[in-house]
């Protein structure tokens, strides 16, 4: 379903510098159809950068990304073509919403944009749907971004990607603003549209955890490259690379912390 | 109302009010402001001139009513000219970037390096004096300031998570442009729109006062004090009249400007109680 061949992309280091930062360095990995994949990494490791290059939104310095058998950093009109086959959620949900629109025409947008429906009827039946999909009230419809939650604005983002009608939702870090409780509705929702829709994930995070409960593959990222990959259970019971080493052993110590922390709270 | 409403309102009740008294300046003014009396030169006030009569015996009163029309129109136009140039020009350079952004950019700094003041000089004195070429050195001297605050506000609203959204979405550039980025930056271009007009009303009597704006006989702010500049000393009202007007209509306009900046700021912040 998508397929990233060798992608690498630099920036420069400042505005009169001849040097360049890499930000991803020679990636390469391929998610069949309906699986979850993961992306694990620290922050500045180019997870997002990465994203970016998978959306479409920057090109790759070289290297090739095939969405749906069709190499989308070839053409612009494949681009184009695929423009609505992948789509993201952003870490910050809250602030994905033009703050100057209400949220059913947030909601609209996206079929006005591709007329995708061809009368008010149509588009009304279809916001319906998705609302019922991701469990949107209709009273959310009338308010602005600033006024409804970091949870309901997630939902509302997912409704608003999924009238695309996408293959593919690259989720970039798409919980961790959000309060725990909150964070497991979101991933159980996106469970449920992934067995119903037959969606494609690509998970960015830097949360073992829900790593381990969510990708059926998973990634290593460090520094811009991919430093091991495999299923995540394999990955976290026997961490080859030192770099993944450290991530389990620092959850592990996090983890039992917090036990100990709430032990001596009782 | 809010404490720091109260000089709004105040601003606003003034504004209001010389513009309603200028557009109702036929109506309303007791005399026409251009009858020479020369029996009456430098009347005093009294109850039939309540500000008394100039040197050529013109009720100060009338002239003063009449006095901000063609400057306030003036201000308008080229500030309203201004804008959608500034709108137009910033956008494309903000938005697009790359060399086009630095050809934009080129453009108004060369045409900031020239006081404005000294352009609008140099403009009038080429051009045929009257209302529109006054409009076009309005026009060419304050567009700059538009397109380069709006440039800086859509290099702002650009990185915004809602843009990235609306383009990783695939909407067109035209719907990206025109209804995510210019109704965010909206509040801003017309906090500058209503200083702008203060500061060509200003440039309109500035250039009258030279001789260069507005010709007499026309009753306008500029030319009466350009004219009461001979008599300041024995009839000081001449001067001060006309000059007090100027003062509160500026005044009056950057304060609304004023507040609609702190609403603007206000609106960019969600729910927090000041």
């Amino acid at each position: 379903m998508l397929r990233v061949v060798h992608v690498s992309k630099t920036f420069a280091a400042g505005p009169f510098s001849q040097k360049r930062i890499s930000a991803v360095n020679d990636v390469s990995f391929h998610v069949p159809a309906k699986t979850s994949f993961g992306i694990l990494g620290n922050s500045g490791c180019g997870k997002t950068t990465l994203a970016r290059m998978m959306l479409g939104l920057i090109r790759p310095d070289s290297g090739h990304i095939l969405v749906d058998g069709e190499d989308i950093t070839a053409r612009r009109s494949q681009l184009q073509r695929q423009r609505r086959t992948i789509q993201l959620l952003f870490q910050h949900p809250e602030s994905a919403l033009d703050p100057h629109l209400r949220i059913q025409d947030s909601l609209l947008e996206p079929l006005l944009a591709h007329r995708l429906a061809p009368d008010s009827e149509t588009r009304q039946r279809k916001l319906e749907q998705v609302m019922a999909l991701t469990r949107i009230s209709t009273g959310l419809l009338g308010r602005y971004p600033h006024q409804i939650s970091g949870g309901e604005a997630q939902r509302i983002c997912i409704a608003r990607v999924l009238l695309l009608e996408p293959k593919i939702l690259v989720l970039d870090e798409p919980t961790s603003m959000l309060d725990v409780s909150v964070q497991a509705e979101i991933f159980a929702l996106l469970r449920s549209l992934q067995s119903s829709l037959g969606l494609t994930y690509v998970l960015i995070s830097h949360d073992l955890e829900i790593m381990r409960r969510f990708t059926d593959h998973l990634a290593v990222m460090q520094n811009g490259r991919f430093v091991e990959q495999g299923p995540p259970d394999f990955l976290f019971d026997c961490p080859r690379h030192p770099f993944t080493k450290e991530l389990v052993e620092n959850e592990r110590f996090f983890s039992i912390a917090s036990h100990r922390d709430a032990s001596a709270a009782l | 109302m809010k404490k720091q409403s109260i000089p709004a309102a105040v601003a606003a009740v003034v504004f209001v009010l010389i513009i309603v008294i200028s557009l109702l300046a036929p109506l309303l003014a007791p005399y026409d402001p251009e009858t020479l009396d020369m029996y009456h030169q430098f009347a005093p006030a009294s109850a039939e001139h309540l500000l008394g009569t100039d040197n050529l015996g013109r009720d100060i009163l009338s002239r003063v009513m009449y006095g901000g029309r063609e400057s306030m129109v003036l201000a308008f136009l080229a500030t309203t000219a201004s804008l959608i140039v500034g709108l137009l020009l910033g956008m494309l350079a903000g938005y697009v970037g790359g060399v086009t952004d630095l050809i934009i950019t080129a453009l108004t700094n060369i045409f900031q390096g020239i006081p404005g003041i000294v352009m609008l000089i140099a403009l009038t004195s080429v051009l045929k004096p009257g209302m529109h070429s006054l409009l076009l050195a309005l026009t060419l001297t304050s567009w700059v300031g538009f397109s380069r605050i709006i440039r800086g506000e859509v290099l702002r609203v650009k990185q915004e998570y809602y843009v990235e959204s609306a383009r990783s979405m695939g909407f067109s550039h035209f719907r990206i442009l025109f209804r995510h980025i210019l109704p965010n930056i909206f509040e801003s271009s017309m906090v500058w729109f209503t200083n702008r007009i203060g500061s060509s009303v200003l440039s309109v009597a500035s250039l009258s006062y030279l001789g260069l704006g507005l010709q007499p006989p026309t009753p306008d702010w500029g030319i009466m004090i350009k004219e009461a500049r001979s008599y300041f000393l024995t009839c000081p009202a001449l001067a001060i009249t006309p000059g007090l007007c100027i003062v509160l209509f500026v005044l009056s306009i950057h304060t609304i400007g004023d507040w609609l900046r702190d609403r603007a700021d206000v609106m960019q912040e969600p729910d927090v109680p000041i």
